[in-house]
């Protein structure tokens, strides 16, 4: 094997000075559960590896002043849900992570590693696009925001820029009534890659839906925010008529291709099925159940 | 509690009677090398220290499914820094032979290419990656040819690797005319890719004279052996071939371990330095055989209460590019295809199949797993059509009863067993009081859909290859009394050694623990048979009882003439030797006794099965010594919106005969069921347009996880029903036959979603499309 070069900065311009100069030789190393696999079976090549795990900012999960939550990149699945109150807020976002593996999986896996991953399938990237999340990147040029939906580029491809970094997702506030959800099919019972995959946030008032935001993944080259499908939500008091609406946008957002993992027509039908169940999970949680 | 029984009583008893011993016979023991699993000190190949100067190898392998392949050049993998030789169908010695039942089956491809994955070259290097980085840089140029990938493409060309066979019996098609209805069916099941967790691995070290010592992970150390001497064109006698265990096996080891072999002991000869040939899983499951996949089309008569009066079915198998051992499957199939039932007139065609897809070979329950779909599928539609639950419809047709008890082909069932252990299972899994809670169940819910299925089997021991039934064993005790015990059955995690230990313990009456446990050697026991076709116990545990047995008759002589008593008074029991009541002494004084007085503690044994025979021409005898049974109940729930299911409960009861170790018996029974649920439901095997496999690895390929095993799960050994046949101490094959008990699962999805037919593995997405389809 290739000589390789192994940093592990304590700050961000250090990171970025480095990952920049490499001029595409470099890897950003979060837990490394997708990169190192990569790199065992000849996928990726790095020259430099800079390790990201060092960095204050890149670990933390904070509470925002106005109720939102900001997540390094970097955290594990692991030290989001021993997060005390995260999970209350962001149950399904919570749950999307913690699907990624398993429990020695989630000690390492970041739901940063997960969107620049870029699969299609990647479990957390729904859910944090129906959040709404942001996430914040660090590059030559400084710093600038993007909605996650707009991250993905296609199967293994970002829009980052050369030497960009993902620093970390900010998460909206939570007005009172509000829910989120995730759900995936697997042909398994654990430790598999969706076949479909989405994600539901709501917001009730008095039983009416004032916010919905619908991800959708695994269904089309990159993961989807499936904006007909939140509309058709919005207004409604998710009679059936505004599920089948939602469930049909889902459906024909797909584009989805044959594979080992499914067909377009199976993963087509399965989209707007979980649409509807996600959105009752949801729902109910916005309601005060959980 | 002590054991108070005279000794006499305990000895007077003969092999096939029960001994009391707490280590011997029927003794629960774990797994001799259980503890050292957990910890990781049992030693597999890749964990012994590395001989000095060693090489490794890897393969290139095809990426087209057919085609001429151009003389390969090597010098891309020459040019890779670390790589010493490129090995190619010229630098063979001996024959570029690895057929295992035939001939002419190339070990690397010479001019034409007929799978994707096909082995092309043998590149060794001086490290692991630099052997890999070698064989990727090759370049094969091959001109494509069309290739045949599917089991129809292959009917309508008649292309097979084997005239296909049939058993028939009556006149089936009058039986079909005259029978007041009539039924049609077709459906398929997958392959299954073994995934042992050990892969491929052998490792060849070259010696004077012409001399190979192989260490191979294989099932057939003989195999080996033959194999490596075709190859290296040298006598059986250069070759050693030594396995001490396997990080599991499940018959991907049987004759795919052989050629593996063959290329690490082709590195070693023309290296001169030994040679480890390890494959990755993506290689591994690329170049290895599977089960075999099926296609069914059968037509059968039946009356209203559900009799099948006649069949006519074919069974076709998709045999893959190669014969391999698709004879000895297909022969398994057709034997297995009425399961416990009898019907009067009918005629079962096999079909082995020419694709141009990696050679299938053998899998636990070698073609029975797939036969017994056969009349599991006849009999569920029957049912349907008639209004009758599948299981009256079964019933309806057990062999005994006022039913016929032979098989077509002349093996006699008994019909009393399969009665028994379907009765046995239907009342541990209450069946009646579930029946009536799946329906409330299935009333009240929106899209979830609760089935129960059952599943009873017949399977026959014995491999279908006369020759092959035989066993060797070589026993010593040393003066201290310590025993060293080797046989021909090889270790793959089935737990074969301290069943073996157990027969050699009770016959001397001595602590298994005084066992020597070793491995497999063909320089110790020559000319065996793999360990398969669950025979493992059987004829190896014959083996070494003949060989224990010669050295007790020994020594027992040695304490006669000592005490001046009859060799017929003197016992062996507890550790101990005594006759008449008050003469004693312990079985290492014994021991060094005989050795002071200069008589052999060391003896061979040998056993071949009695009574076997099998008309090739006729397609007539009887080719098991006996017949296992078994029986299972499975509930499943479905959701119906996404397909998904799972299964909620299984009840099985096997026949063991009386089991020789129940710890170990209840493993094998659980492990092959999940493996026959892995086959029947979620292991699929997806080959792209262009013919190469691109479920090569667990994030594609699905075995079942721990969390697919039922919550409830409830095994039992089927009790007082000592095997009939005289087996060693009465008991009965356990390896293969329990997988068949997962048909209970696909019985149940069946009958939770209502349909006439779902295809193998009924994956979410076969659940949910054959819903539709209803
Ligand atoms: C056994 C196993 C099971 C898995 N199961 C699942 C599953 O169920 N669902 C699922 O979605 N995934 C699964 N994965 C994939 C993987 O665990 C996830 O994608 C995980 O979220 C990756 O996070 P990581 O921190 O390990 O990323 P890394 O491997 O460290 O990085 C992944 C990629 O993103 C880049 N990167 C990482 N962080 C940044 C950053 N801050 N800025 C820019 N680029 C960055 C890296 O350079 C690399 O290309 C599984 C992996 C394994 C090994």
């Amino acid at each position: 094997m290739a000589e390789i070069r192994y940093l592990a900065p304590r700050t961000l311009d250090e990171a970025v000075g480095a990952f920049a100069a490499a001029q595409g030789a470099a890897r950003i190393l979060a837990g490394g559960t997708d990169l190192l696999v990569q790199m065992r079976n000849g996928l990726a090549k790095p020259g430099l590896i800079v390790d990201i795990k060092k960095i204050a900012e890149m670990t933390e999960i904070a509470e925002l002043p106005d109720g939102g939550f900001r997540i390094g990149a970097a955290v594990s699945g692991a030290m989001l849900a021993e997060h005390p109150r995260f999970g209350q807020v962001w149950p399904g976002v919570l749950e999307a992570v913690n699907l990624i593996g398993s429990k020695q999986v989630q000690g390492r896996a970041s739901p940063g590693g997960n969107l620049c991953n870029a699969s299609p399938a990647g479990d957390s990237v729904p859910a944090m696009i129906a959040a709404g999340a942001v996430v914040t990147v660090q590059g030559p040029e400084g710093r600038r925001q993007m909605p996650v939906e707009a991250v993905p580029a296609g199967p293994g491809r970002t829009n980052l820029r050369p030497g960009e970094i993902v620093v970390g997702f900010t998460l909206p506030p939570r007005p009172a009534g509000s829910g989120d959800a995730y759900l995936r099919m697997i042909p398994r019972t654990e430790m598999d890659i969706a076949v479909v995959g989405l994600g539901v946030s709501l917001t009730l008032a008095g039983g009416t839906v004032t916010h919905a935001r619908v991800g959708l993944g695994a269904v089309a080259p990159t993961v989807l925010l499936v904006e007909e499908a939140g509309n058709a939500l919005l207004g409604s008091r998710l009679e059936e008529a505004a599920l089948d609406a939602a469930a049909a946008a889902c459906r024909a957002a797909c584009r989805p291709i044959n594979d080992k993992r499914g067909t377009i027509a199976y993963r087509t039908k399965v989209a707007g099925v979980l649409l509807k169940r996600a959105v009752a999970i949801a729902a109910q949680r916005a309601q005060g159940g959980n | 509690m002590t054991d108070l029984s005279p000794p006499a009583a305990f000895l007077a008893a003969g092999p096939d009677q029960p001994r009391r011993n707490p280590s011997g016979m029927g003794a629960a023991l774990r797994h001799d090398s259980a503890l050292k699993h957990a910890t990781g000190e049992a030693r597999f190949l890749d964990d012994l220290p590395e001989p000095p100067g060693l090489l490794h190898a890897a393969l290139a392998l095809s990426p087209v499914a057919h085609g001429r392949l151009a003389p390969l050049d090597p010098a891309p993998a020459r040019a890779v820094p670390g790589v010493v030789a490129v090995l190619l169908p010229g630098d063979i010695p001996g024959r570029n032979d690895i057929a295992a039942a035939g001939t002419n089956e190339v070990m690397l491809a010479d001019g034409l290419v007929e799978h994707a994955g096909q082995p092309l070259a043998v590149v060794v290097g001086t490290t692991r990656d630099a052997a890999l980085a070698g064989a990727a840089a090759l370049r094969p140029e091959i001109a494509p040819l069309p290739p045949v990938l599917c089991i129809e493409e292959a009917i309508a060309r008649e292309a097979w690797v084997l005239p296909p066979q049939a058993i028939t019996r009556g006149d089936p098609c009058a039986a079909l005319a005259a029978a007041p209805r009539r039924l049609s069916g077709e459906f398929r099941a997958g392959g299954q890719e073994h995934f042992y967790l050990e892969g491929q691995i052998a490792l060849a070290v070259p010696g004077e004279d012409g001399e190979m010592a192989v260490q191979s992970s294989t099932q057939h150390p003989t195999e080996v052996q033959h194999l490596v001497a075709r190859v290296l064109g040298c006598d059986h006698n250069r070759v050693t071939v030594t396995t001490r265990r396997m990080g599991g096996a499940f018959g991907g080891k049987e004759s795919n371990a052989s050629w593996v072999a063959a290329c690490a002991a082709l590195a070693a000869r023309r290296t001169g330095r030994p040679v480890k040939l390890r494959l990755p899983r993506r290689v591994d499951i690329a170049a290895t055989g599977k089960r075999h996949p099926f296609l069914y089309r059968w037509t059968a008569g039946f009356d209203a209460t559900g009799r099948i009066l006649a069949l006519d079915a074919i069974m076709a198998a998709d045999a893959g590019h190669s014969l391999d051992l698709t004879g000895g499957v297909i022969f398994r199939a057709i034997t297995h295809a009425l399961g416990p039932c009898d019907v009067p007139a009918l005629s079962v065609r096999a079909l082995a199949c020419k694709t141009n897809t990696v050679s299938n070979t053998a899998f636990r329950g070698f073609g029975g797993p797939q036969g017994a779909l056969l009349i599991e599928d006849v009999v569920h539609r029957v049912a349907r059509a008639a209004g009758l639950p599948p299981e009256q419809v079964r019933e309806r047709n057990f062999a005994g009863g006022g039913n016929g008890s032979e098989t077509p082909y002349g093996q006699p069932l008994e019909g009393d067993l399969i009665r028994r252990v379907w009765a046995e299972a239907r009342a541990d899994a209450d069946w009646d009081a579930r029946r009536a809670e799946v329906a409330a169940f299935n009333a009240q819910h929106p899209y979830l859909r609760r089935g129960l299925g059952s599943m009873v089997l017949a399977f026959g021991i014995s491999f279908g290859q006369m020759h092959m039934n035989q066993a060797g064993a070589l026993v010593h005790v040393y003066a201290d009394g310590s025993i060293r015990l080797n046989h021909g059955g090889t270790e793959m995690g089935q737990g074969l050694f301290i069943k073996v230990a157990q027969v050699v313990a009770s016959v001397f009456g001595v602590d298994v623990a005084r066992i020597a446990i070793t491995a497999t050697s063909t320089a110790e026991v020559p000319n065996t048979a793999p360990t398969a076709a669950s025979t493992g116990s059987d004829l190896n545990g014959w083996a070494a009882h003949a060989a224990a047995s010669a050295i007790r008759a020994r020594m027992a002589e040695v304490a006669a003439e000592d005490w001046g008593v009859a060799p017929a008074e003197v016992e062996f029991a507890e550790d101990m030797v005594r006759a008449g009541g008050n003469r004693a002494m312990s079985f290492g004084e014994l021991a060094k006794l005989a050795t002071m007085k200069r008589v052999s503690l060391s003896a061979t044994g040998f056993y071949r099965t009695p009574d076997i025979h099998w008309d090739r021409a006729a397609m007539r005898g009887r080719p098991f010594f006996y017949v296992s049974y078994g029986a299972a109940v499975a509930e499943v729930a479905v959701d119906t919106l996404t397909g998904e299911h799972r299964c909620l409960g299984a009840w099985l009861v096997q026949d063991c005969g009386r089991s020789l170790n129940p710890a170990v018996d209840l493993g094998q029974v659980e492990g092959a069921f999940i493996q026959g649920l892995g086959w029947l439901t979620c292991e699929e095997l997806w080959w792209d347009a262009e013919g190469r496999l691109r479920t090569l690895g667990p994030a594609t390929y699905k075995i079942p996880g721990s969390r697919d095993v039922p919550p409830v799960l409830k095994v039992r050994l089927l009790e007082g029903a000592p095997a009939r046949s005289e087996t060693i101490f009465r008991s009965k094959a356990v390896g293969e036959p329990p997988l068949l008990l997962a048909t209970a699962v696909w019985n149940a999805l069946k009958d939770a979603i209502g349909t006439d037919r779902l295809d193998a593995p009924a994956t979410p997405e076969r659940v949910l499309m054959a819903i539709r389809d209803r």
